[in-house]
């Protein structure tokens, strides 16, 4: 199975479902997919949108599945990562009414130079891989030392 | 000590969580935005919804406006000693509101700003008493923030 995963931004991603919904056309994905859909409005021909999941059933759904089709939002891609599913991530763009910015594509270049997700920005590199996305390797995403957390604290506990 | 944790839906909702273990121990709320497509779990304490706004909504004016009122109502019931924010712009008027009645402010840039300072970013500079950058690529565009490292 495929998850895939648009955020909960207001800006649809219609792109992202019209590029899996071609790939499903072309024979390319054969397997079962559903999507967590938001507020993107295009109805897809070929799989399942689900606009509402709670975290559980996000959690669900990405355990389940073989690999993961998601925007670059920061939080969806690390919560795969952290449940060792390998991420195709297709950024959204400013200039389609996706975003407010091009955010997107910093975050996917940042984690695909450190080998953790693939990202795809067109049908052709979807398409090239989905099915090959097992013969790649990636690098397990470990979170780095951080000391956010205790100087936060710190800060709190000196008032 | 009253904490209060304030961002908006989704991703900056995602960082906010993160912070929950930084003042555990005090008498901390969240305040978030109101999303249909994302439910927030209880458990992680007192949570207050505002308005979900985007500043390329046709309706962003009049969501603002209702959302400077229900922040300032907001304040005044819980009156928080410290306001920490991982943005985005909903949650500017009660940063101001709890700052104007003397609240510390501290600010976290986004992870995913890695190159370019946000708008809210920008705001909340000017106001931050402590103002966290996860990039060290953003030293330049916040020369005062610190780096400590990342949420992620």
């Amino acid at each position: 199975m495929i998850f895939a995963i648009v955020g909960t931004q207001r800006f649809p991603f219609n792109r992202m479902f019209e590029l899996i919904d071609e790939a499903i056309d072309a024979g390319i994905i054969k397997e079962e997919v559903v999507a967590q859909s938001g507020y993107t409005e295009y109805q897809p021909r070929n799989f399942t949108a689900i606009p509402f999941l709670t975290q559980e059933e996000m959690n669900n759904y990405v355990e389940r599945s073989r690999c993961i089709i998601s925007h670059a939002g920061v939080g969806s891609i690390t919560n795969c990562l952290e449940r060792g599913k390998q991420v195709i991530v297709i950024p959204r763009r400013k200039e389609w009414g996706e975003h407010v910015d091009d955010h997107q594509l910093e975050i996917s270049k940042v984690f695909q130079d450190n080998g953790y997700v693939a990202v795809a920005e067109s049908q052709a590199e979807l398409q090239k891989l989905v099915p090959s996305i097992e013969e790649l390797t990636f690098q397990p995403y470990v979170r780095k030392q951080s000391d956010l957390i205790s100087s936060i604290k710190n800060y709190v506990n000196s008032l | 000590m009253k904490v209060c944790l304030i961002s908006s839906t989704g991703g900056h909702f995602d960082e906010l969580t993160k912070v929950i273990p930084a003042v555990e121990e005090h008498d901390y709320f969240l305040i978030t935005e109101k999303n249909k497509s994302r439910k927030v779990d209880s458990s992680q304490g007192k949570v207050y919804f505002l308005m979900q706004q985007e500043r390329k909504n046709a309706m962003f004016l009049l969501i603002f406006m209702a959302n400077i009122i229900k922040s300032f109502f907001l304040y005044l019931r819980e009156r928080p000693k410290v306001i920490i924010t991982t943005g985005a712009g909903a949650t500017y008027p009660f940063c101001l509101i709890g700052k104007i009645f003397g609240a510390k402010l501290i600010y976290i840039e986004s992870y995913a700003k890695i190159y370019s300072s946000s708008a809210t970013g920008r705001l909340m500079y000017k106001i931050s008493d402590e103002f966290f950058i996860q990039w060290e690529t953003l030293q330049d565009s916040y020369p005062n923030a610190k780096y400590r490292g990342a949420l992620f």
